[in-house]
């Protein structure tokens, strides 16, 4: 029989991360659902001020470290700025340059959907900090039903992520000191790119047989049913996430 | 606290599947993420060169995992696994559009790959196919995308160009490349254990 002990106390943390990954998810899908559907600036700077805050003090992560995560998106985000203000020129006009218009309400428009996608990185990174995947994984099986030989692929594939990128890594260096120089022109460094491209394809697939070896030779998906030693529950905490959540965003869906 | 925890293998579709075929989608859904890492650069130039029109250019690398799992199994539910886990790990590495849009697209894409190889009953795998399939799977991640980013106010002709430089991603950095690639890993005997290798040698 698959009896075992299971510990929940393996689950440590504060604030959103003694949360279960399934009631932050619904808060998640939520929060995107409402910065989608809002497009003014105002109801999305308030959105991602919380974020802000609630990524420092719920989520544990340090000022610096957000700081790198917002100058990212930034990258993002600007180019998609300038462009939807100038794409989407509608109203009086503040300024032209040549046949290109900049208007109030396009500038409007342009820094909702900017700060939108700040909400929608911000509240998945707050996510992401917040949880563990092997949590994730736990509950796609026991709450969400899918079948565990396609949970454990998920779990392979997050498993043998950093491996694989070191190796594209290794990889991508060795051709570099073959070459003897920096790629120069598109052409040299499309040869580089697709040379890089086939080296991680081949890397991936070159563990396949193995690895379906050795989980066979261990009885993977011999039984029907699975345990797992690490349990997640979805405490009270977790419910009540849930409901705030559904009802903060049905009451805010109209403002 | 004692506890009993069973839960099913699954059923129906993901029986057929057998362990090699699961690692194989997991390792390409792992691949995809490691592309992604190293795609980050040219996303950023290409994004501060021409915002999400330059971006728009290499969509088609970042749904060749699914297509390229389909071509090698050749089994119907091989995209809805394959997209399913790639959603995952692009969710857990930090995607700059969100983790809903991950799940977003996975879910536009895979509902299209499906659709596009059952309709040739999974027995037609030559490139027309395969660049119908990526070329396919744009559009409907496009409306949604465009609806979560605010290409909608863009105007009908800019939108139209973005659309349509993406199916050409599609078609030719995702078809295209699939079978490009498929057939080299194939010729290199790393297939030999899977469908792709014995539909090359019933064409031979």
């Amino acid at each position: 029989m698959n009896q075992l002990h299971v510990d929940h106390s393996l689950r440590r943390g504060f604030g959103l991360k003694s949360i279960d990954p399934l009631s932050k998810l619904v808060a998640l899908f939520c929060a995107a659902l409402l910065a989608m559907h809002w497009d003014k600036p105002i109801p999305l700077l308030i959105m991602l001020v919380s974020f802000v805050g609630l990524a420092r003090y719920g989520a544990g992560m340090s000022w610096p470290r957000l700081g790198r995560r917002l100058r990212f998106i930034a990258v993002f985000g600007l180019p998609l700025f300038i462009i939807t203000s100038m794409a989407a020129p509608t109203g009086e006009a503040i300024g032209a340059w040549g046949p290109l218009q900049i208007t109030i309400k396009g500038t409007e428009y342009a820094a909702a959907i900017t700060l939108r996608m700040f909400c929608l990185f911000l509240s998945s990174i707050i996510y992401i900090e917040s949880t563990d995947p092997k949590d994730f994984v736990t509950v796609l099986t026991t709450r969400l039903k899918l079948p565990y030989r396609f949970v454990f692929g998920v779990s392979m594939a997050l498993t043998f992520l950093p491996l694989l990128e070191s190796e594209g890594r290794v990889a991508r260096q060795a051709r570099q000191l073959r070459f003897g120089r920096k790629p120069r022109g598109v052409g040299e460094r499309l040869r580089m790119w697709r040379g890089n491209l086939a080296a991680i394809f081949t890397g991936a697939i070159r563990r396949v047989e193995q690895t379906a070896g050795s989980m066979e030779s261990k009885g993977f998906g011999a039984y029907p049913v699975r345990s797992f030693l690490r349990g997640v529950e979805i405490g009270i905490a977790g419910y009540t996430l849930m409901v705030i959540s559904v009802g903060v965003t049905a009451c805010l869906w109209f403002v | 606290m004692t506890k009993q925890m069973n839960y099913s293998s699954g059923n129906g579709v993901f029986k057929a599947f057998t362990t090699i075929e699961i690692v194989l989608m997991a390792m390409l859904a792992a691949a995809n993420g490691v592309m992604t890492i190293y795609l980050s650069p040219l996303n950023q130039a290409l994004n501060g060169l021409g915002g999400p029109i330059a971006t728009s250019t290499i969509t088609g690398l970042y749904m060749i995992y699914g297509l390229l799992a389909y071509y090698i199994i050749r089994k119907p539910g091989t995209a809805v696994i394959t997209y399913g886990i790639g959603a995952v790990v692009q969710s857990f590495m930090g995607s700059a559009y969100g983790i809903a849009s991950c799940f977003a697209a996975a879910a536009c894409y895979m509902v299209i790959a499906e659709l596009v190889f059952a309709a040739f009953r999974y027995k037609k795998w030559n490139l027309s196919v395969l660049m119908l399939a990526g070329g396919a799977m744009v559009p409907i991640w496009f409306f949604f995308a465009a609806r979560m980013f605010g290409y909608m106010a863009w105007g009908t002709d800019v939108l139209f160009i973005a659309l349509g430089v993406r199916i050409l991603s599609g078609i030719v950095m995702c078809g295209m490349l699939t079978k490009l690639l498929g057939d080299v890993l194939s010729r290199s005997g790393l297939l030999r254990r899977f469908a792709v290798s014995s539909g090359r040698r019933a064409n031979q």
